[in-house]
């Protein structure tokens, strides 16, 4: 063993050295260690080892070093470029030894340019270019109903929708697309996530399920980790009710190893735990611990439910675009045997795709916010060592005297800028590493879920690859400066050096800037996007006000009055609460996340609107004292109270969207409409008020035409509480999920405030906001540090200049109006460069935008007024020195 | 080819000059060469192969040492080091060199008479 691991540590060696001594070497340690172990055991093996390898790894490279030198007297090609490189490393460190502060500034610049760069593409990483976890994840596509622009799906329930046109299928659509289509080889269905009540194990918890079709694991290239998939009888109708499960749901019920034939129960109904799921089944953006057969879902039937999303595997051979010119005739198929598919299409899409799809605009700008930060962090460090350049001018004059070519000292210089960068990226990295946590809550709202962001071998690859680019981008000038003119002219003592950088060196910042200006411009537009969204009235009051979601279990509340007379006496008792006010329910809060009631409605005696969607509007429940307790005004009528029993005449109440959509300036009161249900058109509903617009689908989201009938005349399973309080809310948090747990202990409930609800509704644009807003303060550092510095250089490269003009009768005011019109001048060509391109370079953005144009008046005036002033007030200082110049004393010098 | 001159090879490095005290004696091996040592300067000088190794390869390329060659097969895997007569020179004039050095220290009493 010893002597084995002994021979590996050898290869520290030249290959002739391990020749001539590797077997003696290695028996005289075999004697050492086996000495050392008889006399101090282990420990001391141990410790022979460690101080072993370092003097088999010191002794291996020195001799090694030995080789070169020799070889090179023999004038060996190849390594001599190696010594010569290592020879401008060592002169390199030495170089940055010598001045540490330029050393660190250029460092830390970097740092904080490939910081960012190297936390975004981790995140890039993940969500864009780290394949799924599946097996052969490239070929697995989803399938989409393409609905009418304009239009709404007229269902009680939607999927998470593909962007503004894209839904989900229904159940139905995955048999049709089984027999109608020949270009798949698998297809399999999927159900969003689904909340279920799993008890039975202690508490009663809401866990997350889907329901799934037959060949999901299958086509995922999935296998159960312990038992079995689903048998073809567990997906039919009555067939034994089984279910997948994951580890962490196994363990939950107390499950070890493989299951057992144990029960599981969820909503109230119980389901064999047939298979364990292995951890990648989750499927990005639908988490589900349990799979349920899609058999057991209550819309499984239903063809104008859209809750399925269809996963796809192209037959072999099949290309995407044959495969999509089937669905466009399946398409037309469906449409002339299902009237609810009228004018609807079916697009494919990659899998990958929808997952990052979400992400990926605001990918987009973070992405470009943070190329911009890292060329301004170049031009920054470019500008610094340009001016040490000029600086050393004498220095490599000499070595150029000395017979060194000008390749050798451009390769010299570039050398240095490629180690700074390096140093750079590796305290990037370090900052990526320890900031990436907080990234990711920030971003949480825009990322997919179960993104696995992390600082891989990859971003460290990406992150050096982009370090090393910004070395030669910002050590291209200084080298060229450097070993430019000749060396008689650097030597003459007392010659002027440095005047040549100038007009670079103005360039830089120039372009600098130009760079903190789109920065800043973008940061601008998202501020005032953000300010216009969080002064948006939401049409009811926040302020005090407790939720708790609750789902009564089907299997115990199977029919509308058992919920109906759960509610009225969880009701009665939040009410008789010390500190609440009011309480009422209502079917989803607003700004509550993406839900939609879309209905179709009939108005009587009207002509129903032929155009697809146009009869659409959302249908909402809610209870007595609702409005009141939200603040919701009144318009017209009133609102629902005592009389609206559940056997008394059905009414409803309309927002003014709708009143305004359908009636115009006419009265709608005591108007009649009908709601198209499911299983077909439902009563007539008398219309007895109209209330104010609520933001139900976000602040930022259109209004839409709402119908609300009472809960009284409409009870469902699941529905919102909510109550007023005279004191905090947060202080009554408990006590409600007490009062709902004194009713039905086996409800699982989380209250909330109507405040939390609101802010998480806005948490995406907060986050791009805060994240924008932070990288253009970095660059507006950057470039504010930069005129600085360029200033601060050429009045101490001036101070002769200066100092003449001065005896010459200079005022003050000249010097420090001259002063600042080197600053500035650059300042101000940047800044019309930004403009030009910050109108191009904000499209990215105009999704993201809320109330403001790309092209704002305003926010362009304060960035490019506030960019100048801070220039100037950088250019202050240095400009001052400049003004305290002592003629005599500058003179003198010389 | 010229005789070499035992003093342009000095000073010796002090691993050298002990490598040839132990060698003094007659062949060794690595090992026994590293435990003379050891017990030489009580423990002051401990040798790991590398460094002993490194030194040798010098010691043998300047012809200080050579390796003896074993008839017995089995044992070519770990042949003995011997000292040459160059070996044998150059460390009498190193201890010559060092012995002036010592003598110098001593007219500076930076030492006391050997006891």
């Amino acid at each position: 063993m010893n002597a084995r691991a002994y021979r590996l540590l050898l290869l520290a060696y030249p290959a002739s050295f391990r020749e001539r001594f590797a077997s003696d070497m290695t028996a005289a340690f075999v004697a050492l260690a086996r000495e050392r172990r008889a006399r101090s055991g282990l420990p001391g093996v141990v410790l022979l080892w460690l101080r072993t390898l370092g003097d088999a790894v010191s002794n291996g490279l020195a001799e090694r070093a030995a080789l070169r030198r020799a070889l090179r007297t023999s004038s060996h090609r190849g390594s001599l470029m190696w010594v010569s490189f290592k020879h401008d490393v060592r002169y390199a460190l030495r170089t940055m030894r010598r001045s540490p502060a330029v050393t660190a500034l250029v460092v830390l610049t970097m740092a904080l340019g490939m910081g960012a760069t190297a936390a975004i593409f981790s995140v890039v990483r993940a969500v864009i270019l780290r394949p799924l976890p599946y097996a052969d994840a490239g070929g697995l596509y989803t399938v989409w109903v393409d609905v009418p622009a304009g239009s709404r799906v007229s269902s009680g329930w939607l999927g998470p929708a593909l962007g503004e046109r894209l839904v989900p299928v229904a159940p139905p659509y995955l048999a049709d697309l089984r027999a109608r289509t020949t270009s798949f080889a698998r297809l399999a269905g999927v159900s969003p996530s689904w909340n279920m009540t799993l008890t039975g194990s202690g508490a009663a918890t809401v866990v997350q399920a889907l329901y799934v079709s037959d060949g999901l694991l299958d086509i995922l290239g999935l296998s159960p980790i312990g038992g079995r998939d689903f048998l073809a009888e567990e997906h039919v109708r009555g067939g034994p009710r089984a279910v997948l499960v994951s580890q962490s749901i196994w363990r939950q019920v107390g499950g070890l190893g493989a299951p057992d034939g144990r029960s599981i129960t969820l909503n109230g109904e119980g389901y064999t735990v047939v298979g364990l799921l292995p951890e990648s089944a989750g499927l990005p953006g639908t988490p589900g611990d349990i799979w349920i057969p899609f058999v057991h879902n209550q819309f499984a039937q239903a063809r104008q439910v859209t809750l399925m999303m269809v996963l796809a595997r192209l037959r072999e051979g099949v290309s995407e675009q044959a495969a999509r010119g089937e669905l466009q005739s399946v398409a037309q198929s469906l449409e002339r045997d299902f009237p609810t598919s009228r004018g609807q299409g079916l697009a494919l899409v990659p899998f990958a795709d929808r997952v990052s799809r979400r992400a990926r605009p605001m990918l987009l700008v973070l992405g470009m916010s943070v190329a911009l930060l890292t060329l301004i962090a170049v031009a920054n460090v470019a500008n610094l060592l340009l001016a040490r350049a000029s600086a050393r001018q004498r220095e490599i004059a000499v070595r150029t005297a000395l017979g060194a070519g000008r390749w050798r000292i451009v390769r010299q210089v570039l050398t240095e800028s490629a180690l700074l960068a390096l140093g750079g990226a590796i305290a990037g990295v370090a900052i990526a590493y320890w900031s990436l946590d907080a990234l990711v809550a920030l971003l949480y709202s825009d990322l997919p879920p179960r993104a696995d962001v992390r600082v891989d071998w990859q971003v460290l690859a990406f992150t050096a690859l982009v370090a090393l680019g910004a070395g030669v981008l910002f050590g291209l000038a200084p080298a060229f400066e450097a070993s430019r003119g000749g060396a008689s002219d650097a030597l003459r003592h007392g010659a002027r050096v440095g005047e040549g950088g100038r007009r670079i060196r103005q360039a830089l910042v120039a372009a600098e800037i130009a760079l903190a200006f789109v920065l800043l411009i973008g940061a601008g537009l998202l501020v005032r996007s953000f300010l216009n969204l969080s002064s948006v009235n939401p049409g009811f009051r926040t302020e005090s006000i407790l939720t708790a979601s609750i789902g009564l279990p089907a299997a115990r509340y199977p029919d509308g009055a058992s919920c109906l007379q759960f509610f009225e006496r969880l009701l009665a008792s939040v009410r008789s609460l010390p500190g609440v006010q009011s309480a009422a329910l209502v079917n989803r809060l607003p700004l509550g996340g993406a839900t939609n009631n879309a209905v179709d409605i009939q108005i009587e005696g009207r002509q129903p609107e032929t155009e697809p969607g146009a009869m659409s509007v959302d249908r909402r429940v809610g209870s007595t004292d609702y409005f009141e307790l939200l603040a919701i005004p009144i318009i017209a009528g009133r609102v629902f109270d005592e009389r609206d029993a559940p056997m008394s005449p059905m009414v409803a109440v309309i927002n003014q969207s709708m009143a305004r959509r359908y009636w115009g300036t006419n009265d709608p009161l005591g108007a009649r409409v009908r709601i198209q249900l499911l299983s077909g058109p439902g009563p007539w509903l008398t219309v007895v008020g109209v209330v104010g617009d609520v933001r139900h689908h976000g602040l930022a989201a259109e209004l839409r035409p709402e119908v609300w009938v009472p809960y009284s005349q409409a009870p469902v399973n699941g529905a919102v509480l909510v109550a007023r309080t005279s004191a905090g809310a947060e202080s009554m948090l408990v006590t409600l999920r007490r009062t709902i747990q004194s009713q039905d202990p086996e409800l699982p409930v989380t209250p909330v405030t109507l405040e939390t609800v609101v802010a998480s509704s806005i948490q995406g644009p907060r986050s791009r906001t805060s994240l924008l807003t932070a990288f253009a303060g970095l660059a507006l550092l950057l470039s504010v540090i930069g005129v600085a510095g360029v200033v601060a250089y050429t009045v101490s490269r001036s101070l002769r200049d200066i100092g003449v003009r001065m005896a010459l009768g200079a005022e003050r005011g000249d010097i420090l109006r001259m002063v600042l019109r080197q600053g500035l001048t650059p300042a101000v060509i940047g800044v019309l460069a930004g403009i030009a391109s910050a109108l191009a370079g904000t499209r990215a953005l105009s999704g993201m935008l809320f109330g403001v144009g790309r092209a704002d008046p305003f926010t362009y005036a304060v960035v490019s007024v506030g960019l100048v002033a801070t220039a100037s007030l950088a250019c202050l200082l240095p400009a001052l020195r400049a003004t305290r110049v002592d003629p005599i004393s500058v003179l003198r010098v010389d | 080819m010229t005789p070499i001159d035992p003093r342009s090879l000095l000073p010796l490095t002090e691993v050298a000059f002990e490598i040839l005290l132990s060698l003094a004696d007659g062949e060794r091996h690595g090992y026994d060469i590293l435990k003379d040592i050891e017990r030489r300067t009580d423990g002051r000088l401990r040798l790991h192969p590398g460094t002993l190794y490194r030194a040798l390869a010098r010691m043998i390329d300047d012809g200080l040492v050579e390796q003896a060659t074993t008839e017995d097969e089995a044992d070519q895997r770990r042949r003995p080091m011997r000292m040459t007569r160059l070996g044998g020179d150059v460390a009498k004039a190193e201890s010559a060199r060092l012995a002036a050095q010592v003598g110098h220290a001593r007219a500076r009493r930076w030492l006391r008479k050997p006891v």
